[in-house]
């Protein structure tokens, strides 16, 4: 019976410490850099439109670097908040949609890098383009699909790990152990005689 | 005193079930999931807590009163057909002391449950979010012990009117039914009947506030209002549709002062104290009343 009450004041403990260790470190937002969008608007258009459009040569050594291990991550790569570039702006979720709502579209996180001429020592851009019955001719179709090669829309933000991660599966698998174990040692220490 | 130890003695047996542990678990690893899995909806932190325990309350809604009856139904029944009422009756135990002593014991067994799934949610929430609206989760908790106390009331009281296991049982099933999946069901539902009972049957002109009103006496619908009046305002649950004014978002404050007097948030606090004390009066009359030989 000693054993059983070992057991279960053990599982107990165990239990409390692991439904307050992953509650004191919560999961820490990242940086996320996607160019998984597009665009095919001019700089001009987009100008107006109050998104940053930035050269790459422009960008800083740390922006450059992002941006290319965007490129490299299949559109998508994320990095802690103290790592992210000084010219790019980190909306969360609700200053995004703040952004939105107050028409301000350059604290909406939405940055248009423009390539150099010669790409070639970069990795290829994500955009897409799907010519339209009204790009008329071929040049002028050739010369959007140029243009939304060259000008890549990249969204910055500010958020969580997505939930597959490792840092937010290693929480939950805690919480739910927790809940095991005081289920478990509950039951223990309530049976005893 | 006899009370508390008829509480004592029954809280002992309820905490040696290793049933009512495994449902424990259960439940703390659904709260912990659907913690985990909400919140990527565009908001802070806070807010994004605070929805996750209105998602909370609505899975409750339906699991809490399964939960609820399960623990209580055999309270007494099962002491009075197992014989073991004889013994709680001796001296100087009465058959009030019983009763109160049941129903504490119970309700004290379906609150632990409820705070086992809250302490499960309030970590991932804290770990997943970093944010603890206190006034939403113990509003919510408060409500939900509540709304489990009503189906422990109902339960307790079956099971001290039913002469046997089987008549509790029936009885449990048959207030779930009655009492939720009536309300919850898509093809046969309260509304529906009350509504063909008073243009079909009766001929009269449709009056969505009659079959709302009839509806909301429920404690399953006076639990979702219930929760509203802890919600923020943005956040409240739209119920009564059909007695809305076109021309008011269902968002806003006047989604629910818009509404009849019976039909508002506030009322649902009537309805719960309804189900919660009624029943106990007619169980514990009933059970006064019964021949236990």
């Amino acid at each position: 019976m000693n054993r059983r009450n070992t057991i279960g004041t053990a599982l107990v403990v165990l239990a409390i410490v692991l439904f307050v260790v992953p509650a004191v470190f919560p999961v820490q937002p990242m940086l996320t850099h996607d160019t998984r969008s597009s665009t095919n608007a001019p700089p001009a258009e987009l100008r107006q439109q109050q998104i940053q459009v930035v050269t790459y040569e422009n960008l800083s050594d740390r922006g450059q670097e992002l941006y290319v291990e965007t490129l490299e991550h299949d559109g998508e790569y994320r990095v802690g908040v103290d790592e992210g570039a000084p010219e790019f702006v980190y909306p969360t979720d609700a200053e995004r949609h703040e952004a939105y709502e107050s028409d301000n579209m350059t604290a909406a996180g939405s940055v248009v890098v423009v390539r150099p001429e010669d790409d070639s020592n970069l990795p290829r851009a994500d955009e897409f383009y799907r010519p339209r019955d009204e790009d008329g001719n071929d040049d002028e179709a050739q010369q959007r699909r140029e243009r939304a090669m060259r000008y890549d829309m990249m969204r910055t933000s500010t958020g969580q790990p997505p939930l597959g991660s490792t840092p937010q599966l290693l929480r939950l698998g805690a919480v739910m152990l927790a809940v095991v174990f005081l289920g478990v040692g509950g039951y223990l220490l309530s049976s005893k005689s | 005193m006899s009370s508390v130890s008829v509480v004592r003695k029954d809280f002992r047996g309820a905490r040696r079930s290793r049933l009512l542990w495994a449902a424990a678990v259960v439940l703390g690893l659904i709260a912990a999931l659907l913690a985990y899995v909400s919140g990527n909806a565009a908001g802070t932190s806070t807010e994004t807590v605070q929805s996750l325990f209105r998602a909370l309350t609505l899975i409750m809604s339906i699991l809490l009163p399964v939960v609820a009856l399960v623990a209580s139904y055999l309270a007494i029944a099962g002491e009075r057909e197992g014989g073991g009422i004889k013994f709680l009756l001796s001296l100087p135990n009465t058959r009030r002391d019983v009763f109160v002593g049941k129903l504490a014991s119970r309700l004290g067994i379906v609150a632990a449950g409820i705070g086992f799934m809250y302490v499960a949610a309030i970590s991932v929430a804290l770990t997943r979010h970093g944010a603890f609206p206190a006034a939403v989760v113990f509003g919510t908790f408060l409500v939900t012990v509540v709304y489990g106390a009503t189906f422990v009331s109902v339960a307790v009281s079956m099971s001290a009117a039913a002469a046997s296991k089987s008549r509790a049982i029936a009885g449990a099933f048959g207030s779930y039914f009655v009492l939720v999946i009536l309300y919850v069901f898509p093809v046969i539902q309260v509304p529906m009947m009350v509504r063909w009972l008073h243009t079909t049957l009766l001929g009269a002109d449709p009056n969505p506030d009659l079959y709302n009103a009839v509806q909301y006496t429920s404690p399953y619908l006076a639990y979702r209002k219930a929760v509203n009046l802890v919600l923020p305002t943005d956040m409240r649950q739209t119920i009564f549709v059909s007695s809305l004014p076109n021309d008011i978002s269902y968002g806003s404050a006047a989604a629910n002062t818009e509404l009849p007097l019976y039909l508002q948030d506030e009322f649902s606090v009537a309805i719960l104290a309804f189900w919660l004390v009624v029943p106990l009066l007619v169980g514990y009359w009933l059970f006064e009343r019964a021949d236990l030989e």
